[in-house]
């Protein structure tokens, strides 16, 4: 009873929390979130319209019509169309259950171990369970938002179009209530056992990591058109139908609310009541396990710094500066001679915490992979490689448009890298900035030395990615050359714009590094970067091309590709230079 | 001592500093001076605006009118020269958490543009005196409140400041690193530094500082050594610091509780 009186206390704290951000914030942050709920119902309803009408189109003698025409050109497509249909649920229910089973994992963890308020909760005098159960459970919310949001349109939908009644609709509320709770509870002892091993805040560091991984597999086979025929097909759907047997818990939960909809109400019995008393008993079975190891200490909030660390070896490489005259071996005066030493600083010491976060890994692998397969495909469809291509003006075009690409991929990769290395600059130090903002140090130097960081990747690894691209696509030495050096541009007036606008609109409470960068910034980065970029490609490609196509004389062509480049440079300097003027402005207007 | 002190140049100042915060007026009219050597308490009860005031002197904050000089440098007109003279740790040091103590060190040195041999020496010698020289290879995230707040003074220290700030220094500290704190502050101030530090403890105040000064409302309403704030009487500090700020009727209704 006190339990659920506390429960109800900490309850409705929340929802005084929840109040009052709306209310005490700014009216364009209500305005945003007015909008983002209206935009979410619009969404809603377009997916259950669009299910509803997908549904009835299968179902219509036009489709059906349609599919015996295709049948009898290819006698081999004769696919059950119906029993697919009525697979349907099942195949949502068990991808969502998918993806609740992983998601799940990192929502407890951060919920049970990692929230702002656990401190002030356990030292209340109020039951431990009730603790447990309300942070649980508000793990359980995004989940729970995710499937209402996202699956109920869609399966709502679905009973609509097949005209399946009322009980279809209820049974389906039902399902999707119980369906994150087998994944929770499982999720809940596995979190106790990782958490008993190593420190929570590691944890959900491997899991994101993991997770990006994972999006990275899929975005994988989906970039893959290769792999498309094998998941097209009769086999295919046929194969499909495997997953339609009742081996797991949420097909039992697809089967009964087809059985719903039918009105088999001894299958829905069958089904519905495994699947409920399933999902409830080993997740109540969990919930009263993982409460009791948090309870009796066994993995709770004190032991989240994982077991107790070994004395660690205080190794000669790492003692403080073991290297005199350098800040780390790379980041050195000789190095750097035209950097400030103070610059060099946070140079240093940004190079230094980078790879210390897993997360910041994560940004900077999938963005390499994708541009890894991107890079793949731009070689093999190079006009080099085509015996059949043998018109000359084709020819040139097409080695213009792989010039283009890349030079694309190889801005994209370092960008992406840009961005894992540095994010939006000043943001990166969070809390910390009053560090330098207490030292004597001009914010222009700040930005400096941060702009060295953001700008690094293009030359690091731009050079050598052009370089193995170009020489993989036989292109001419110049190409090369005018490619290197229009990437060198780009990279240092974007990652100056991009600095200055994280300067002026710096966020320094983020906890989850894909929310370091404002809205502002954001919004201005992407309005002003490719207006910086179309604007230095016109003046270094653009004009000059249209030239030489208009059969201008030599001197002509090689003056506008002299001045291109020429004013490139001057507007390049020009767009660092106001950058960082604008962006010490801004910082030097910030206050802590 | 304090004739000594009067007789030389202040090094932190603070002349008519306000800070307007909207419509609420955190620190009001604000002026005093600290002179080397000398160590000043900064008393008053929460949201009295000790912190606002001390940011301001630091440069985290943009008073709203008045002037904050560091010895004679202002700083927001002469923000670098006046920065180099300073050292702050504040009431919550938040720090790199990816950075080892000595590689904290490291950076700190390389933003005072410190001579690398010689902080060298000095990050060495503080991290020994802070007692963390045996864990200074650990990343300062699985530091401790108080090991931080250690890692944060031996930051604050490395380039031997001139003017010292302290915003609650012995919060969240055992009683041995409380008097390792107390007993630095003596030594830093022995060495010419001005030191100004907040604290809620009035007995760390009454055994330590020369002056205090009493804030509440952000106005200064009592600046003073103890004597004179004692004014002839046998009254110990907190006695006048609850007479001043008006915690007088809360002792009584506390007394009429018991």
């Amino acid at each position: 009873m006190k339990s659920l009186t506390t429960i109800w206390v900490l309850l409705r704290a929340q929802l005084h929390i929840a109040k009052n951000t709306f209310g005490h914030s700014k009216l364009r942050s209500k305005i945003s979130t007015i909008l983002l709920i209206l935009a979410t119902g619009f969404l809603m309803t377009w997916l259950y319209e669009k299910s509803a009408d997908l549904v009835r189109f299968v179902q219509s003698p036009v489709f059906t019509e349609a599919l015996s025409k295709a049948a009898a050109q290819k006698p081999g497509l004769t696919p059950n169309i119906m029993a697919s249909l009525l697979a349907l649920p099942s195949f949502l229910l068990l991808f969502a259950w998918a993806m609740l089973t992983f998601s799940s994992f990192n929502s407890i963890l951060s919920n049970l171990y990692l929230s702002g308020d656990l401190d002030l909760l356990l030292v209340a005098p109020i039951p431990m369970r009730a603790v447990f159960i309300l942070k649980f459970f508000s793990g359980l919310f995004a989940q729970y938002v995710f499937l209402f949001f996202l699956f109920a349109p869609i399966l709502l939908g679905f009973g609509a179009g097949m005209g399946y009644d009322e009980i279809y609709q209820v049974v389906a509320c039902f399902t999707l209530l119980l369906l994150p709770l087998l994944p929770a509870g499982l999720s809940s002892i596995l979190v106790m056992a990782v958490v008993r091993v190593i420190p929570a805040k590691l944890a959900r560091e491997v899991v994101s990591a993991l997770g990006g991984l994972l999006a990275m597999g899929f975005y994988f086979l989906s970039l893959m058109p290769e792999l498309a025929p094998k998941f097209v097909g009769k086999q295919n759907l046929e194969s499909l139908l495997q997953f339609d047997k009742p081996f797991l818990p949420p097909v039992w939960a697809g089967k009964a609310l087809i059985a719903a909809g039918q009105h088999d109400f001894f299958t829905l019995c069958i089904y519905g009541s495994s699947f409920a008393l399933l999902s409830l008993s080993v997740f109540g079975g969990c919930l009263v396990f993982a409460e009791h190891l948090y309870y009796i200490g066994w993995s709770n909030i004190a032991f989240q710094g994982g077991k107790s660390k070994e004395k660690p070896k205080d190794l000669p490489k790492q003692s403080a500066f073991n290297l005199a005259d350098n800040f780390t071996f790379f980041f050195n005066k000789q190095l750097f001679p035209f950097l400030p030493t103070q610059s060099l600083a946070i140079l240093g010491k940004d190079w230094r915490i980078f790879p210390r976060d897993l997360r910041n890994l994560q940004q900077a692998v999938f963005p390499l992979f994708l541009a890894g397969i991107w890079t793949i495909r731009l070689i093999l469809d190079s006009p080099e490689l085509r015996s059949e291509l043998e018109d000359p003006k084709t020819v040139e075009i097409l080695a213009l448009l792989r010039e283009i690409g890349s030079l694309g991929t190889a801005i994209f990769v370092c960008s992406a890298l840009a961005n894992a290395i540095a994010g939006p600059g000043i943001s990166r130090e969070q809390q910390a900035f009053w560090l330098l903002k207490t030292a004597p140090i001009s914010s222009l130097r700040i930005l400096l030395g941060k702009l060295m960081l953001i700008f690094l990747p293009y030359p690091l690894v731009g050079t050598p990615w052009l370089i193995i691209l170009m020489l993989l696509q036989h292109a001419p030495f110049l190409s090369f050359v005018r490619i290197w050096g229009i990437l060198l541009l780009l990279g240092l007036g974007t990652s100056a714009v991009s600095l200055s606008l994280g300067a002026i609109f710096p966020r320094l409470n983020w906890d989850n590094p894909q929310r370091q960068t404002t809205f502002q910034a954001s919004c201005l980065s992407l309005l002003l970067s490719p207006l910086l970029i179309f604007f230095l490609l016109t003046l270094i490609l653009a004009i000059p091309y249209a030239a030489a196509k208009l059969n201008s004389d030599l001197g002509i062509i090689l003056a506008l590709n002299l001045g291109g480049w020429g004013l490139a440079l001057a507007s390049t300097a020009l767009v660092v230079w106001l950058s960082l003027r604008l962006g010490a402005w801004g910082l030097d207007r910030l206050e802590l | 001592m304090v004739t000594e002190i009067a007789s030389a140049l202040p090094v932190i100042e603070a002349h008519g500093l306000e800070k307007l915060f909207r419509e609420n007026l955190a620190v009001a009219n604000v002026n005093f001076a600290v002179y080397p050597g000398e160590i000043v308490g900064f008393l008053g009860p929460n949201g009295a605006g000790k912190t606002t005031t001390m940011k301001m002197l630091v440069g985290l904050l943009r008073p709203s009118a008045g002037q904050a000089r560091i010895a004679g440098f202002d700083i927001q007109s002469q923000p670098l020269e006046a920065k180099a003279r300073i050292g702050y740790v504040p009431d919550q040091p938040y720090l790199p958490e990816k950075l080892t103590a000595s590689e904290f060190l490291e950076f700190i040195a390389g933003l005072y543009q410190l001579d690398w041999r010689i902080a060298k020496q000095r990050s060495e010698e503080l991290l020994r005196i802070f007692g963390l020289a045996e864990r200074k290879n650990e990343l300062l995230g699985g530091y401790s409140h108080g090991m931080r707040q250690k890692a944060a003074l031996a930051g604050a220290l490395l380039h031997n400041p001139q003017a010292f700030f302290l915003d609650e220094p012995t919060v969240g500290l055992d009683p041995r690193s409380a008097r390792l704190i107390k007993d630095i502050l003596r030594d830093v101030a022995g060495r010419g530094t001005a030191v100004l530090m907040s604290t809620h403890i009035l007995e760390i105040a009454e055994r330590m500082c020369d002056r205090v000064l009493i804030l509440n409302k952000g106005k200064i309403i009592a600046a003073g050594t103890l004597q004179e704030l004692r004014a002839g009487t046998d009254k110990s500090l907190e006695d006048i610091f609850l007479t001043l700020t008006g915690g007088a009727e809360e002792t009584e209704l506390a007394e009429a509780l018991r």
